[in-house]
């Protein structure tokens, strides 16, 4: 109780980092358990096959479960709801990985210059996997 | 009982690069390790260096790598490893002579989380009280004896000298929970840096090896939390 | 601030941890092999959706096989259970008391969970091929 919140520092942004990756780790379970879930409401529960299964907790969407024999698969899923918990969906887990590989290559790559571009790339690549991402869920 | 020990041995001046070198030396189940070492220097070869002083684990002198771990050579005892004895120095810092490293890395990140206690508040009449409760909140992390086993085990410690490390962590801890303490503000920013507590990945490698047997790691996520919050409790 | 370096990954690598650095080290492993098989399988759907060439169509092959489901699925379901210990431990610092009884409780429920549905998935490929 004796102390201000802490002037920030240059871990600031590690800090945020570090609270992403918690708790877009525990969203993305809670994502997967509640596509799970509605996948079997919608009767795939004899239907659905552990592959395909994996699909449907990944990425919730009827163009990447093309094979599934869930009845009304793209009925029931292509409204604005699912649209934007796949793009969100998308978000949590892109930034989940990329922001792990970056904590892997700091580790391991002692060069300031490379490993700052390096993390320029990635986030560069956080930035096209979401735009392409947008662009699947809502145009196809 | 014929003990096996192999050593890596190092010294810069002479050799190009570590080298193990194998003695065999006879020891009791309840020897040292230390004590095995001894008897090499003593009647076998006089150049081993080695660091060591109480003999009884409080120093924090002889921590090494002892068939794979950190540990104290004065903690382990024949018994506990075994007859053949891999022995190396600490990873992570340089080495100087065979076993001993160079500490100053350890200790300069020791220096950074101001571990002295800090107080400008005008001192009572007679000491500053602190009830029980009170002092039990720091007890473990006042027992360090800064051998530097948990921050050399440390992956992250491994992977850049730049990390704080947990015995630094330990010491952060021991004042910034100690009631009477008033600088717990300006240590939270420095474990709040870049290679600060975020860097933990919860590998528990310190509380393995801390001879103390320190819950380490319990510490650091206790630090985590003050960190995130800005405040103590 | 350079990053300064001093013990290589090898080296590191030889360091007797105990259960935690195993964890540690396949939280890792299994962490990149989700960001690569994602990003590979990304990378082919597009290509297959876009030109219909044959690599593509190899790597959908390999990743739909059923060997590679395994792999798959054993990556995921430790990453997230590792993930789920640390998150925990994490938020309540207590719970690091139990560190130990909580890797045992952790494989205990990854050995159930990674056990039943690989044991089908295995049973119905091998009678279906
Ligand atoms: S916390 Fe334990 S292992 Fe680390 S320096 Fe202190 S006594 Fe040694
Ligand atoms: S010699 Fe003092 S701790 Fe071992």
């Amino acid at each position: 109780m004796r102390t201000s919140r802490p002037i920030r520092s240059s871990g600031f942004i590690e800090y945020v980092l570090w609270l992403f990756t918690r708790f877009s780790g525990l969203l993305l379970l809670l994502f997967a358990a509640i596509s799970m879930g509605v996948a079997f409401s919608l009767g795939g529960r004899t239907l659905l096959d552990l592959p395909t299964m994996t699909r449907w907790v990944f990425f919730p969407n009827p163009n990447h479960v093309v094979n599934s024999d869930i009845p009304d698969v793209s009925v029931g899923w292509s409204n604005a709801f699912w649209q934007i918990f796949s793009v969100l969906m998308i978000f949590l887990a892109a930034g989940h990985g990329i922001n792990g590989v970056r904590m892997v290559l700091e580790d391991y790559i002692s060069r300031p210059l490379l490993v700052a571009m390096l993390r320029v790339l990635l986030f560069m690549l956080w930035l096209a996997c979401m735009i392409f991402a947008v662009y699947v869920i809502l145009y196809s | 009982m014929k003990v096996k020990l192999r050593i890596l041995r190092y010294d810069p001046e002479k050799d190009k690069r570590p080298h193990f070198e194998n003695y065999v030396v006879e020891g009791q189940p309840n020897d040292q390790v230390l004590d095995l070492l001894n008897q090499v220097k003593w009647y076998q070869d006089g150049t081993l260096a080695y660091r060591r002083s109480c003999a009884h684990g409080i120093c924090g002198s002889d921590a090494m790598r002892i068939n794979g771990v950190n540990r104290l050579a004065c903690k382990v005892l024949v018994k506990d490893v075994g007859r053949k004895i891999k022995i190396e120095p600490l990873l992570g810092m340089p080495v100087v002579k065979d076993l001993i490293v160079d500490m100053e890395p350890f200790f300069e990140h020791y220096r950074s989380v101001m571990p002295y206690f800090v107080n400008d508040d005008p001192p009572p009449q007679r000491e500053r009280l602190q009830s029980i409760v009170e002092r039990e909140r720091f007890d473990d992390t006042t027992k360090c004896i800064l051998c530097a086993a948990c921050t050399t085990s440390c992956p992250s410690f491994w992977a850049s000298g730049e990390y704080i490390g947990p015995a630094a962590f330990v010491q952060a801890h021991r004042f910034i929970f100690d009631s009477r303490d008033r600088a717990a503000a300006e240590r939270l920013v420095v474990l709040n840096e870049r290679m600060g507590v975020w860097r933990c990945h919860d590998i528990f490698n310190c509380t393995e090896a801390c001879p103390r047997e320190i819950e380490i790691t319990k510490a650091i996520g206790e630090l985590k939390m003050a960190v995130a919050k800005g405040r103590i409790d | 601030m350079a990053l300064s370096r001093r013990v290589s990954f090898l080296a590191g690598l030889r360091y007797r941890g105990k259960q935690g650095m195993l964890n540690f080290i396949l939280h890792r492993i299994t962490g990149l092999g989700i960001v690569a098989f994602v990003g590979i399988h990304v990378v082919a759907g597009f290509f297959g959706q876009q030109f219909g060439d044959d690599l593509s169509f190899a790597l959908n092959t390999i990743y739909e096989s059923w060997q590679f489901q395994l792999f798959v699925y054993f990556s995921v379901l430790y990453h997230a259970l590792n993930g789920t210990r640390l998150t925990l431990m994490d938020l309540f610092p207590k719970l690091m008391r139990f560190q130990r009884e909580l890797l045992w409780l952790q494989w205990a429920i990854f050995v159930v969970s990674f056990g039943f549905p690989s044991y089908f998935l295995i049973q119905t490929s091998l009678s279906s091929s």
